[in-house]
């Protein structure tokens, strides 16, 4: 390991693969906070994963579970489980798991730009925001049992989402469970009084290398998988565009280095959140 | 004089003619990513190519008027104070003053956009020997060798070339009979002489003076017995302690027409210099670009 990694970082859950990617002989290898690991499906689908600078002596055996259709693991102890997502049980939604992309810049910048809505009209423009309609009216920021919430986010998006046929005002709801995932709640175009839930699970594979996996729980009975994936993967480049062009890299908590404004409050409250709970894996002191 | 490469001193730092109105372009000088741009008025900006809120480049950005718009939230920042202007997250807030990008110095001569990152630079490079006008100097193109800026410009103080206009033609393989340097305090003095390799009989003398000004700026009066005579110069960028930035420029007389070849002649040249400073044989001490 590269650096030592800090305990809140080292005690959780991560998304490794998903559930039915794998490689040749059942085998999928891939690196988790500067480590190389490595899963193997047996007959049954059972997955066994092993972190590879250590022998078998040396307890390489790492723990292993299945969840939204992703397979997690965690170098340390975790508290508890992998955090629930009770919403995405409705009845007649779409669950969606998209493959990893690998992003070279730490996953907390990426968390921190999935909880942004000031960039839609820039970075999403046409899509997602559009100029003049730039103001981010104030919204509720809590912490609720050692997570974060976003409260009362609303935008107007011309084309919120891939069933989306005409302009709308769309409620946001953000939800940060672990340092490097973040669920959206997001105001369905076709049921406005339902939400989809989108989520972001970051594989830290490095300080400063990211593997992106995104999971969708949508309500869309018009577009086919391939155009729901498209529209994911039109919106995810765009940001991509924007993470690997960041400097630096690691998310300066020190709060000196980039300026903040109260449309930033989400940014701000999570830099604080990570900073309290002792978080500097991914992060500088900026 | 050895070239002294110190942050006191004004750096070409890119082809005036390469950044359009409302263009931004970027890249490094002593490992600092700069952006420069020009309003749609055509006034041009060096700054740091960081946005102050996030981070974000600003050479991705965009410009509209005098503003530099900067794409991951469109903060606007003006031109002439590098300050903030507008949030457009929150339009009625006032750019907050600590939203100030670093900007650096920097003026156009001769083609190029100077740039010093310090505030008490010396002395403009002076180029007044070449006459008052502007046209006078001619811009060829810059070339990025991938070797120390300190390196680079000692070979560079007596390297060989053909001047244009003499016939032993581009291309004519070549060898060099003779050369000869001396290093002195303000540059180095060397002679060569070419034999051609189609006919041995064939030979044209090359006289050089090169003078070092303003520490990064090698002037190199050539004349040969052919009655060719001119100056090429080298404004050197250091990019990094690994890679240099050469802005070959010429002077002398052409016709519009010949001005054309020359440039084309000197580009290839420029060209044959790098591979030749990249992959040189570090037993030789003498250095030709067409070993
Ligand atoms: S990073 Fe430049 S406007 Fe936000
Ligand atoms: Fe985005």
């Amino acid at each position: 390991m590269s650096k030592i990694v800090d305990p809140f970082t080292l005690n959780q859950w991560y998304a490794v693969r998903t559930e039915n990617k794998n490689g040749p002989d059942r085998t999928h290898r891939t690196r988790l906070l500067g480590v190389d690991i490595i899963c193997q499906d047996d007959e049954n689908g059972q997955v066994s994963i092993r972190r590879l600078d250590r022998t078998e002596s040396q307890d390489s055996e790492l723990p292993s579970r299945k969840r939204y259709g992703l397979v997690w693991t965690s170098l340390g102890m975790p508290e508890s489980g992998i955090f629930e997502m009770p919403e995405t049980e409705e009845e007649g939604r779409r669950h969606f798991v998209w493959d990893a992309v690998t992003v070279k810049t730490s996953g907390l910048r990426a968390i921190e730009n999935f909880l942004d809505l000031a960039h839609f009209p820039y970075v999403h423009s046409g899509i997602l925001g559009e100029e003049p309609l730039t103001e981010v009216t104030d919204y509720q920021v809590e912490r609720i049992n050692n997570e974060i919430w976003v409260k009362d986010c609303s935008f107007h998006q011309p084309k919120a989402a891939a069933i989306a046929e005409e302009g709308i005002h769309v409620n946001y709801i953000y939800r940060v469970p672990h340092p490097f995932v973040s669920i959206l709640y997001k105001t369905c175009p076709l049921f406005p009084e339902k939400f989809d839930v989108i989520a972001l699970m970051v594989l830290p594979r490095e300080e400063d290398v990211c593997d992106i996996y995104t999971t969708a729980s949508l309500f869309d009975n018009v577009n086919t998988d391939v155009e729901i994936l498209h529209f994911q993967q039109k919106i995810f480049l765009q940001d991509r565009l924007i993470l690997e062009n960041q400097v630096p890299k690691l998310l300066p908590l020190g709060g000196r280095s980039e300026v903040s404004v109260r449309a930033d409050a989400a940014s701000i409250a999570y830099r604080r959140w990570l900073l309290d709970n002792g978080l500097s894996y991914g992060a500088c002191t900026g | 004089m050895s070239i002294n490469f110190n942050k006191y001193h004004w750096f070409a730092f890119y082809a005036s003619q390469q950044i359009m109105p409302a263009e931004i372009r970027a890249r490094s000088m002593w490992n600092t990513d700069i952006a420069v741009w020009r309003e749609e008025n055509g006034s041009i900006h060096a700054w740091k190519n960081r946005c102050p809120h996030r981070g974000m480049r600003l050479s991705y950005g965009f410009i509209r008027g005098s503003q530099l718009v900067c794409l991951y939230h469109g903060w606007n920042y003006e031109g002439a104070t590098a300050q903030c202007s507008y949030i457009p997250a929150q339009p009625n807030l006032k750019g907050p003053k600590t939203a100030c990008v670093r900007d650096f110095a920097c003026f156009e001569k001769h083609g190029l956009v100077w740039i010093s990152t310090v505030a008490e630079a010396e002395k403009e490079p002076d180029f007044s020997d070449f006459g008052e006008a502007e046209q006078t100097i001619h811009f060829c193109r810059s070339i990025f060798v991938n070797e120390s800026p300190g390196l680079v410009g000692e070979i560079l103080k007596t390297s060989i070339f053909i001047p244009y206009g003499n016939d032993l033609a581009d291309g004519a393989k070549l060898k060099i009979e003779t050369s000869q340097a001396e290093h002195h305090q303000t540059g180095a003095n060397y002679q060569a002489i070419w034999q051609s390799g189609r006919d041995k009989k064939k030979k044209t003398e090359l006289t050089c003076q090169t003078e070092v000004r303003n520490n990064a700026i090698l002037v190199n009066h050539y004349k040969d017995d052919q009655g060719n005579e001119g100056s090429l110069i080298f404004a050197l960028l250091p990019i990094d302690d690994k890679k240099t930035g050469v802005h070959v420029l010429f002077s002398g007389d052409f016709s519009s027409q010949s001005l054309t070849s020359a440039k084309r002649h000197y580009a290839k040249w420029a060209k044959r210099m790098r591979w030749s400073i990249e992959n040189r044989n570090l037993q030789t001490d003498s250095f030709n670009p067409w070993i």
